[in-house]
């Protein structure tokens, strides 16, 4: 990677429980203002927990979440959340769902949050498709009136929650290339949460590989990448390829130990 | 594809036809769609097989009344009803028992409306509800028509002793309905609208009041035939009007033309109303009806 960013989210031995049980243990990271970060692992392991407490909608138990040097006491201005199963209003329009979020954010007047609505449903590609209810969408074009919706904030922090997981594999495809180019190298710092390695490669400057049980970062990777790759293309494609065996070889580690796990506590 | 062959008139030869153009093969494709498509009554059965239901009973019912094997005492027969309805039309009494009932309805209804703030609040507040829940459970289990005689006791013959019978009655189910409303929130919309930054005052106002509507709906058009129920036997127990008191003073003499001609104008109301409402539901939640569908 490359020179030293500001801090956008400093995890400072962040602890999380669920009544007794710690989901997320002694969880310490440093995302840089900018990076786009991955965090990836098995399920169970506590990734969109992590990603809660980013976003504060949790609290840690034990241990400290920073947001550009402040303490996270809750949900604030600044970051935005994208969510797995869209989350849209359902009696609101594409339009009004994306508005809704800048009216709950707060700081917006009512002509900017009319333009800024149009102008993002436009930028994810569904201009003309505002007034549109979000059962008369299909799932690839709800999860971008999620996106349109988390990005008319203009949140410094984007926090996407597994956001293709619901979507049918050729929209998904579409959606990850056309979110590579709405957010990568805009400045902002973005924290994706996926089970899907490949996606995790293609989008994001850093991986970030948690182990379940309790949930916890046992891998840090800087992802090679074209833009700051100082080699000839074909090193770089052999060293992603390296980088892919090395992150499904722990990735496979901790699938095996989870669902391991899984099976003592239901023969428990 | 089959071959298909013509004769030469003049050669005297057989001949192979052209194969059919693109334009050609989709105009036979679109004639047979044509077809295929449903038809006019398949596409209004909906409508017309009630109504066609409807009209067969009311036929068979007039002609078996007609044919003399009905005792006027005991039963009727649609012309007859039809009769001594405009007879109380006519004397105005029938304007009468609607406008009297229909006051001690929507009044007791609108005090019955109380129960969706309740609702909501018993739903959002957890504890508030967990502790409130065995009560209003039980409440609205009580067959409530069984307390009139002790809320004519408290309320008296007039108007409010029905005013309250239906507000009891009609309360509970919107105020359980409200609840069940909040509780099924999709949670997710709740940590969105959170993640954005909103107050619990606004979550509630932004999603959980929408979210729980349809619910509220529902558990309104539920209380219309409970309220419908309250109204008559409030009626019945204590009262010098309404249709209530009319059905019972028909009944008791006899005159069963009339009964049941009010009887049937209560269904029709209690029809009205709840249909009214099944629109209004499907206005303000068209993404429920379309799942349904």
């Amino acid at each position: 990677m490359s020179t030293k960013r500001e801090p956008a989210i400093d995890l400072d031995h962040v602890f999380f429980a669920y009544d007794d049980a710690f989901v997320l243990q002694d969880v310490t990271a440093t995302i840089e203002a900018g990076e786009f970060t991955a965090l990836i692992g098995a399920s169970g392991c506590g990734k969109s927990t992590l990603l809660s407490l980013m976003a504060g909608l949790r609290r840690p138990t034990v241990g400290e979440l920073r947001v550009f040097g402040h303490p996270v006491e809750g949900p604030g201005h600044g970051r935005a959340m994208v969510f797995q199963n869209f989350a849209l209003m359902p009696w609101k329009s594409a339009q009004a769902n994306v508005e809704a979020g800048m009216r709950l954010d707060g700081g917006f007047d009512r002509a900017t949050i009319r333009s800024r609505a149009v102008e993002y449903l436009d930028k994810v590609g569904l201009g003309g498709h505002g007034s549109l209810l979000p059962h008369q969408l299909s799932g690839g074009m709800q999860q971008r009136v999620g996106i349109a919706r988390a990005l008319a904030v203009e949140p410094d922090i984007l926090l996407l929650d597994e956001p293709l997981a619901a979507i049918d594999a050729q929209n998904a495809e579409l959606l990850r290339e056309e979110l590579r180019s709405l957010v990568r190298g805009d400045g902002r710092t973005v924290v994706l949460v996926t089970h899907n390695l490949d996606e995790a490669l293609f989008l994001a400057d850093r991986i970030l590989l948690m182990g379940a049980n309790p949930g916890r970062i046992v891998s840090d990777i800087a992802v090679a990448r074209e833009e700051t790759w100082t080699g000839t293309p074909e090193e770089l494609i052999l060293a992603r390829q390296a980088q892919r065996e090395e992150l499904w070889t722990h990735l496979r580690d901790e699938v095996t130990r989870a669902r391991d796990a899984r099976q003592l506590v239901g023969a428990g | 594809m089959t071959r298909s062959t013509t004769a030469d008139g003049r050669s005297g030869r057989t001949v192979e036809a052209p194969p059919p153009t693109a334009d050609e093969r989709l105009a036979a494709a679109q004639a047979a769609l044509g077809r295929t498509r449903s038809h006019w009554w398949t596409r209004s059965e909906g409508v017309l097989l009630p109504t066609i239901g409807v009209l067969v009973v009311l036929v068979c019912w007039e002609l078996y009344g007609r044919s003399g094997r009905i005792d006027p005492i005991q039963f009727s027969y649609p012309s007859e009803i039809w009769t001594a309805m405009r007879g109380l039309m006519s004397s105005g009494r029938l304007w009468t028992d609607l406008r009297v009932s229909s006051e001690e309805f929507a009044l007791g209804f609108l005090v019955a409306l109380v129960g969706v703030p309740l609702g909501l609040l018993f739903g959002v507040v957890r504890r508030l509800g967990l502790a409130v829940d065995p009560i209003v459970t039980a409440l609205y289990s009580t067959p409530i028509v069984a307390l009139t005689p002790l809320v004519v006791i408290w309320f008296g013959l007039g108007m409010s002793s029905k005013v309250a019978v239906i507000a009891l009655i009609a309360v509970f189910p919107m105020m359980i309905n409200t609840i069940e409303g909040v509780r099924t929130v999709d949670p997710d919309l709740v940590r969105a609208a959170r993640s954005f930054g909103a107050s619990p005052l606004q979550v509630v106002g932004t999603v959980v009041l929408p979210a729980s509507l349809p619910f509220v709906i529902a558990g309104v058009r539920l209380a219309i035939g409970r309220a419908m129920i309250g109204l008559v036997v409030g009626e019945f127990l204590a009262s010098t009007a309404g249709l209530g008191f009319s059905i019972r003073f028909y009944a008791e003499n006899f005159r069963t033309a009339e009964y049941l001609g009010l009887t049937l104008l209560l269904m029709a109301v209690a029809v009205v109303l709840t249909s009214l409402l099944r629109f209004i539901e499907r206005r303000i939640a068209p993404w429920l009806h379309t799942k349904r569908s």
